[in-house]
């Protein structure tokens, strides 16, 4: 098969700043995309999976800086989603995102029309024509992506972390589309998802250890875990109904609880209302009807908020200091702690997280430092319930779940709450299995 | 459920009469016309809103609208004051009612209509269409941040001011950086949308959902003829 793409001795280097000395990353690349085939390129978090995508679709060294050296040579067009979907979506429908860059194309509108029906209909996501991207779901937000790769159609499809927040039966479909349709695919991931090893003709091992093949749970396993019931319950959500304005979404629960010590993962559909049934737990949303009781007693959203911890999809929401050790040392600072005190915790939390640069500001570390930086915050405050809403893209399958672990041992032994469509996950780290919507 | 009248109104129609109601809150007339302009202003934004969500509009406009309260009267006497505040209210109120009830897409084109350049149109889209986000990124920080209370930081009051005050300002450099950081991705993917590439077309255009000599006749010319008796006779 004739190469579309080729990458030969490929080195990057982002321009230094104070604090955070830049990295060589790629130490010389080489690799080859046969026209029509799938490629999964694997590495760690950090290793430049983001940035290798955006150097092969010419966005960096051009909006970055850096030394480039080495060459790219593609035969067609690339098109590309980036990892962090909010970064991509500007437009005031998920129509409007799917058709834009075919009006820059200057195309009819008929074909317009014809393009944007066949890539909402390929994505399964013709029910969110005319909704506000900023409104969907963080896997929502991908296949909308997915839809303007299907409607712009171009010969190179680069997915940066696409499919870990995408459904299970999503990312077949998705796959399985994609497989069909001829189109050079390169997904960079930092995780071995089952279905890649389906659909993908090759595998790249940039770095990491991705030999170790657990099976998947077995169904006896799965429903044995399956169910939510508690002795002596820390959390209790009775009856909730909860609906956004402007949306014909409710999420309605009868009863679910969590108990200290005891892992509980949820997982669903995108759009099921997961993060919702989150938010609502952590008081950061007040259900229309029902009862939030916490230690057997209903205590307010202030009391719910205090109580929980909450890793966000998106890590930059709460980090605003100008160095990650200060990140870690606000939480401590505000309980009124002794210098020393803080000092030993956040160097304690340090070393259990992994985080490879104290002193450089978080807002130029990488997506996965982030994400272990806003773990490790939390981990400090050492509240009551620890809720993980599919935080794991960006991070390893392994460092997700010492993540995990690391809760799971610290001394407030909280109830963990896991949002995940990973059930070889969910069946490895939790106690019990809550289905949300279908699956 | 039906949609309230100023969504279906023209665009175009609609940013004319924002711009000649600006313009009429900028006249030299009385503290009491300026108040009777602003009537149907109010009016349409609480029944296109509702009462609540029109009112915090104005929340977010308070500390301005105090500072003006107190400060001006030493310089330009009570009467101005007015005049300034009702202006205040009047523009806030028209521009927000404007851009709630305006899609981006059709702004861009009202824009497009009026002769703006395509790049320069699609700049103050997409300006004002970040406005939302933004507030969706605050709702989001400002969640973040009041889950870094534990039950051991000590309560605070409703009504320590400095303290809320305070608070607020992690909130708002967490935001900043967020909107600082998506300078270059935006134009990343606005490049990978192949923006400025050729003349673009237009998908939809603005949908005239009534035609546009009856909400000439409906609307625009009564409400440009009050304007005209309040502001111009009177002056």
């Amino acid at each position: 098969m004739p190469s579309i793409l080729s990458v030969k001795n490929l080195s990057f280097r982002y321009p230094s700043y104070p604090g955070l000395e830049s990295k060589p990353l790629f130490n010389n690349l080489s690799f080859d995309l046969e026209k029509g085939s799938m490629t999964v390129f694997l590495a760690l978090p950090g290793a430049g999976k983001t940035t290798l995508s955006r150097i092969l679709t010419g966005l960096v060294p051009a909006y970055t800086g850096g030394e480039l050296s080495g060459s790219i040579e593609k035969n067609g067009t690339t098109g590309i989603v980036f990892q962090n979907p909010d970064e991509e979506l500007f437009c005031s429908t998920a129509e409007k995102e799917v058709v834009f860059p075919l009006e820059n194309a200057a195309l009819p509108r008929e074909e317009i029309a014809f393009r944007a029906d066949m890539a909402f209909q390929k994505t399964g996501i013709e029910y969110l024509r005319f909704k506000k991207p900023i409104h969907l779901s963080g896997g929502e937000k991908r296949r909308l992506l997915i839809s303007v790769l299907f409607a712009t159609d171009p010969d190179i499809w680069i997915l940066d972390e696409t499919l870990e927040e995408i459904d299970i039966l999503g990312r077949e479909e998705i796959l399985s589309f994609l497989k069909k349709s001829g189109k050079t695919i390169l997904i960079l991931t930092a995780k071995m998802l089952d279905v890649y090893k389906k659909y993908a003709d090759n595998f790249i091992v940039y770095s990491g250890d991705y030999s170790l093949d657990e099976p998947l749970p077995d169904e006896e396993t799965i429903k044995a875990l399956e169910g939510n019931t508690f002795q002596n319950p820390l959390l209790k959500v009775e009856n909730i109904r909860f609906t956004y304005p402007d949306s014909d979404f409710t999420l309605s629960i009868d009863q679910f609880v969590l108990a200290q010590g005891k892992t509980t993962a949820v997982i669903g559909t995108n759009g099921c209302g997961k993060s919702t049934l989150s938010r609502i737990i952590a008081g950061l949303l007040v259900p229309a009807a029902g009862k939030v009781l916490l230690f057997g007693a209903e205590g307010g959203a202030e009391k719910l908020n205090r109580n929980c911890s909450y890793l966000f999809q998106n890590p930059d929401y709460q980090l605003f200091l100008p160095t990650a050790r200060a990140e870690l040392e606000y939480g401590l600072k505000l309980q009124k702690l002794c210098a020393a005190e803080i000092e030993e915790k956040v160097h304690k939390a340090i070393e259990v997280f992994g985080i490879e640069h104290p002193d450089a500001p978080p807002v130029l570390m990488s997506y996965g430092q982030r994400k272990k930086l806003q773990a490790a915050i939390y981990w400090l405050l050492e509240k009551k319930i620890v809720i993980i809403d599919e935080a794991d893209s960006g991070i390893s399958s392994k460092e997700y779940r010492q993540i995990i672990d690391a809760f799971k041992s610290s001394q407030a032994n909280p109830a963990i709450l896991v949002i995940t469509h990973d059930i070889k996950l969910a069946s490895q780290v939790a106690d019990k299995i809550f289905r949300m919507g279908a699956l | 459920m039906k949609k309230p009248f100023l969504y279906l109104a023209d665009p175009r129609l609609k940013l004319i009469l924002v711009m000649l109601y600006t313009a009429a809150f900028f006249c030299p007339v009385s503290a009491t016309r300026y108040a009777l302009l602003l009537v149907p202003v109010l009016i349409s934004g609480f029944i296109t809103c509702g009462f609540r969500q029109f009112l915090s509009v104005f929340k977010l406009i308070l500390p301005l609208i105090i500072l003006t309260a107190i400060l001006t009267p030493l310089f330009s006497g009570i009467h101005e004051t007015v005049r300034i505040i009702l202006r205040f209210i009047g523009i806030t109120a028209l521009f927000f009612l404007y851009f709630k009830t305006t899609d981006s897409d059709e702004f861009i084109q009202t824009l497009r209509f009026f002769g703006m350049p395509y790049r320069l149109a699609l700049v103050i889209s997409i300006s004002t269409s970040y406005i939302p986000l933004l507030l969706e990124t605050w709702h989001d920080a400002q969640a973040a941040h009041k889950l870094r209370y534990t039950e051991n930081c000590p309560p605070v009051s409703r009504w320590n001011f400095i303290a809320r005050f305070c608070s607020i300002l992690p909130v708002l450099s967490s935001v900043l950086i967020q909107a600082v950081k998506s300078i270059p991705t935006l134009a990343m993917a606005l490049e990978i949308r192949g923006v400025g590439k050729a003349k673009p077309t237009v998908f939809r255009p603005i949908p005239l959902k009534k035609p546009l000599y009856l909400q000439l006749l409906l609307y625009f010319i009564p409400i440009t003829v009050i304007i005209l008796i309040l502001v111009i006779y009177a002056a």
